[in-house]
């Protein structure tokens, strides 16, 4: 039996009184790329959160690799401005487990923390609070703190949000080495259709029509992907890339 | 500037006001000023038992303000209230007195740890805004403490006590009792820190990490609602929520980083109840309202702190 990171069975996620998807089915194989793609409040984000146990499914189920651990990337940071957490205590809430009970830092944190916030670009801010980080600092810092204890499964909702265009095409190769190294599995929502598609090798389509799960390469097809978004348009291959155009 | 520092200035200059604020009464006081010293086996009790209360409500009103749920503690003490009538309600019914029983007060911390419960449970798990749950709770246990006082005879004196605190007549049991709960929460939230601030701050980021995001907010409740219910008997209802929400409120304020918020607030919440006992006697207020009048002080204080900061330090950038 292959090696699988997340089984879906017939899934179906969304609110009581609002069904957001059709049933979703997939086997997805540890160390893959999944990209959830789709429209404004098509369900992506709320498919994310039944994936990691925020909410229940309205039907169906999943199940993910046992003893899976997850680092999540929000959409937005979530801590309360009001609280004056430092980069350095949002990196330790990432690796809780590992920290000492009565030191204010252990020396795994330290090298982790340093070597996180290294590959970030942002040494210098670990002790800035961050209610004071630009947007894009703060995107960094979000997924330093879901990297930093290596788990298995990576999540992130919408990552690039206020990023750069130059760290965001280093984040890629960034995320590249983590998955060669540790055999991560990547579940990414990103609105960039053209950029995602060329990324990841699973795409699960949540549409307002309907939704399409399965390898890149089977659901890049005018006639699946016209039916998910329910509008026309034209997918085409340019020097390996390939590109969706409404039309 | 570093977090040393800068906690260090909010120390000198908090300390330096205090001082300063005690010379001009003594100054102007000099025979009751000579009494207050000549006497400390009147005061020292309370006294101390004050910094302890002060202590722990300011290390309590830290996570109370961080979670923007300042009014649970006028809501446990509610509860509280509600325990107590309903201890002297059943004991009346069967003829029993309550007079020198603990019972009442263990009544009073059960409710108080019911209500506490329901609202850690119900405010992750409705979409209730958490001041409407804080005020149902509130407005509930107020309405029924109304209906039973009034079908009740014995133990409104004790129930006074219990309620607006004795402050002035702590004995040296109930100061021990009062240092064992302060130094048993104080230990558990340094322990515990972690845990308690971070399910706090991102409880959405804690679950998926597989933190119990549920059962660290119920004991985080758990230990608020001792914390006050104990701070209740001693300085009453008032003083404890001035102690909850002032001293967090300044270190808050212009703090760099949580450990600050905390040396801060802690320092303030030993601070307060000693002047508070000492203006008290000096100009025989209630010491309830002394202790609230120098929370406000402080409160005053903290805008010279800011300007004096920003004009000493403003250039470092």
């Amino acid at each position: 039996m292959q090696n699988l990171a997340l089984q879906l069975q017939d899934l179906v996620v969304g609110y009581p009184g609002r069904v957001l998807t059709s049933p979703l089915s997939l086997q997805l194989p540890v160390g893959s790329r999944l990209g959830i793609i789709g429209g404004n409040g098509s369900g992506k984000t709320t498919l994310l959160k039944t994936l990691m146990g925020i909410q229940s499914p309205l039907q169906g189920s999943y199940q993910w690799k046992p003893g899976s651990q997850f680092g999540y990337v929000p959409q937005e940071s979530h801590v309360d401005p009001l609280f004056p957490l430092s980069v350095s205590d949002l990196l330790k809430m990432g690796m809780l487990k590992g920290l000492s009970r009565f030191r204010k830092t252990s020396p795994s944190y330290r090298k982790a923390a340093l070597s996180m916030l290294e590959e970030m670009e942002i040494p210098e801010r670990e002790e800035a609070l961050v209610r004071d980080l630009s947007g894009g600092e703060r995107q960094r810092a979000l997924i330093a703190r879901a990297w930093i204890n290596k788990p298995q499964v990576l999540v992130m909702d919408e990552p690039f949000a206020a990023i750069d265009h130059r760290f965001k095409e280093k984040l890629w190769g960034i995320f590249s080495s983590w998955q060669r190294d540790h055999e991560l599995t990547l579940l990414i929502i990103d609105h960039d259709l053209n950029r995602v598609i060329n990324q990841v090798d699973w795409l699960i389509v949540l549409g307002h029509r309907g939704t399409a799960v399965g390898p890149v390469e089977e659901i890049l097809k005018p006639e699946t992907l016209s039916h998910a978004y329910g509008a026309p348009l034209h997918v085409h291959r340019e020097n390996g890339q390939f590109q969706v155009h409404f039309l | 500037m570093s977090t040393a520092k800068t906690v260090s200035f909010r120390y000198i200059f908090y300390s330096l006001f205090t001082g300063l604020g005690i010379f001009l009464v003594a100054h102007s006081r000099p025979e009751e000023t000579q009494l207050f010293w000549g006497n400390s086996d009147l005061w020292r009790e309370p006294v101390l038992a004050g910094v302890f209360c002060g202590f722990l409500s300011a290390l309590l009103g830290v996570y109370i303000l961080l979670n923007r749920i300042v009014f649970i503690s006028l809501a446990i003490s509610q509860g509280a209230s509600f325990g107590i009538f309903l201890s002297y309600f059943v004991a009346g019914f069967f003829g029993i007195s309550l007079a020198q029983s603990p019972i009442s007060f263990i009544a009073g911390l059960l409710v108080a740890l019911l209500s506490a419960m329901l609202f850690a449970w119900l405010r992750r798990a409705r979409r209730i805004p958490d001041e409407s749950l804080i005020g149902l709770i509130y407005v509930a246990a107020s309405g029924l403490t109304i209906l039973i006082g009034d079908r009740i005879s014995e133990g409104h004196h004790n129930i006074d006590d219990l309620l607006f605190g004795n402050a002035v007549a702590v004995t040296p049991y109930e100061l021990k009792i009062i240092a064992g709960v302060t130094f048993a929460l104080a230990l558990i939230h340094l322990v515990f820190r972690r845990e308690f601030l971070y399910a706090s701050a991102d409880p959405e980021f804690m679950k998926i990490k597989g933190l119990k995001v549920k059962f660290w907010g119920i004991f985080l409740y758990f230990t608020l609602t001792l914390g006050i219910t104990f701070n209740l008997k001693t300085l009453g209802a008032l003083p404890v929520f001035a102690l909850m929400v002032v001293p967090p409120l300044i270190s808050l304020k212009r703090a760099q980083g949580i450990r600050e918020a905390f040396l801060v607030s802690l320092f303030l919440g030993i601070l307060i109840p000693p002047l508070g006992y000492y203006l008290s006697f000096i100009y025989s207020f209630p010491t309830g309202s002394s202790v609230i009048a120098v929370s406000c002080l402080y409160t005053l204080l903290s805008f010279g702190e800011t300007f004096l900061s920003r004009l000493l330090f403003s250039r470092k950038g």
